[in-house]
């Protein structure tokens, strides 16, 4: 009997399921209905994007709208928190198989599964209702897109990135705090860029930084923005070591195009990648915003490790067979991705193999 | 001169051969010379054709950016500690 009453009692409270972290003082009813009330936009379902659909949707955010426009491989599973093989055997879309794992989780919260590749033409789209936005991505051009829109409307959002045993986090509140081009005004270029596809990713690393995007991002949607941290977090969770990096001049005193200067440049075009479907070649162009040149040598250095066989090259490109795709790469950044006709699948393959 | 402790974590710590190291400098531009000069292979990924330090590197004296300094002829005392960081696109 007593068991019954209590099953009833956390039924009918909509706060019951959360009391432990009602309990939490800076929580507390009144940041628990502020979370209940709360829209997230997630970029990105991978690593990071999992372990914070994982703790938001745990947490109680009222709506989480995934983005994501992959599909899940086995060797994703050694991290990605939401995924199981179940999932691949279906051959189901990362946003898919999260929103369906997560609405098993907690129904209470509405989870939107958006199977779509994030780009200039649709995340205002995508982030318009949101309160806050979260990074789940794996390259800096969906980044600085993100920042774009973000500074643009006003919408807060919080980067995090991770490789090896290291990562970074970072919230941004625009026109309060430095955006993302305020503190790394470009991208590294790709030979200098290991993604977790060409230089490995350790679970522990991701939950840690994924955990402290979530707890940012808790802050900001309990409405306690003065106990956001106005800092870069750098992680280390191999020496168990975290450096909060004072970057508070770079808005002070910098003169960032974004923030700054009004100008977006990714969400209008001015950087950011294209691509182009080789027509009856099995094949797309990626061509990367920006003018860059690479260094061979670095970028095969880090194709090795991954490739089929040798990387093969001269001065003009160099090239290399990775699974099922064959991947050139020209002194411009540009590559042909042969083995697709999909645009997107070529995009997930430049960010993954040589960066983005 | 006075000894600084240098912090190269992450994936400077792969190309740098580790992700410490100690130099004798007087003021942060000299430490940053004496860097290259112990681990070479920190060059290409530090600084760009001119000698400045690469946008997607950022360098911290006592965790503060040095991004907006005028100059990094600054003086350096014992005990300061100079780290650097690239950005990062994993995820």
């Amino acid at each position: 009997m007593t068991t019954k009453k209590m099953t009833d009692a956390s039924v009918h409270d909509p706060l019951a399921r959360y009391s432990r972290q009602v309990f939490f003082a800076k929580i507390g009813e009144q940041g628990q209905r502020r979370l209940l009330d709360s829209r997230v936009t997630l970029v990105g379902c991978g690593a990071l994007g999992t372990v914070l659909a994982n703790t938001l949707v745990r947490a109680g955010v009222g709506h989480l709208r995934i983005c994501d426009r992959d599909f899940i491989e086995r060797n994703n599973l050694q991290r990605q928190v939401l995924f199981d093989e179940d999932d691949i055997a279906a051959h189901l879309p990362k946003a898919e198989a999260a929103g369906r794992k997560l609405r098993r989780i907690n129904p209470d919260v509405t989870v939107e599964a958006c199977v779509t590749d994030v780009h200039r033409d649709n995340i205002e789209a995508l982030s318009a209702d949101a309160d806050l936005i979260l990074d789940g991505t794996d390259n800096f051009e969906t980044r600085f897109l993100i920042n774009d829109v973000s500074v643009k409307m006003t919408t807060p959002w919080v980067y995090g990135a991770v490789i090896g045993a290291t990562g970074l986090c970072m919230a941004i509140l625009p026109h309060d705090t430095p955006c993302l081009r305020c503190v790394f005004e470009q991208a590294p270029p790709p030979e200098m860029n290991p993604t977790c596809d060409t230089a490995g990713v350790l679970g522990p690393a991701v939950s840690v930084v994924a955990s402290f995007q979530a707890i940012e991002a808790m802050k900001i949607l309990t409405g306690q923005p003065d106990a956001v941290v106005r800092r870069l977090m750098n992680i280390d969770v191999w020496s168990a070591r975290v450096t909060n990096l004072d970057v508070q001049a770079a808005r002070e005193k910098g003169d960032c195009p974004c923030c700054r200067q009004g100008r977006y440049d990714y969400l209008d075009g001015r950087f950011g990648s294209s691509t182009t479907t080789l027509c009856g070649r099995n094949a797309v162009q990626v061509r990367p915003g920006g003018e860059m040149s690479v260094d061979f040598d670095v970028l095969s250095e880090k194709l090795r490790r991954v490739s089929d066989g040798d990387v093969e090259g001269n001065r003009f490109l160099i090239r290399c067979r990775i699974g099922e795709y064959e991947l050139t790469v020209f002194a411009d950044g540009r590559a042909i991705i042969k083995g697709t006709s999909d645009p997107d699948v070529a995009r997930t393959v430049y960010a993954k193999f040589v960066g983005a | 001169m006075v000894t600084v402790d240098i912090q190269l974590p992450g994936l400077l710590a792969q190309v740098g051969q580790g992700d410490t190291l100690t130099v004798d400098a007087n003021t942060i531009s000299g430490a940053l010379d004496a860097i290259v000069e112990i681990r070479p292979t920190l060059a290409l990924h530090l600084f760009d054709e001119s000698g400045a330090l690469r946008e997607h590197v950022l360098c911290f004296h006592n965790g503060t950016n040095t991004r907006w300094l005028d100059d990094l002829d600054v003086p350096l005392v014992s005990g300061d500690s100079l780290l650097f960081m690239q950005a990062v696109s994993g995820g």
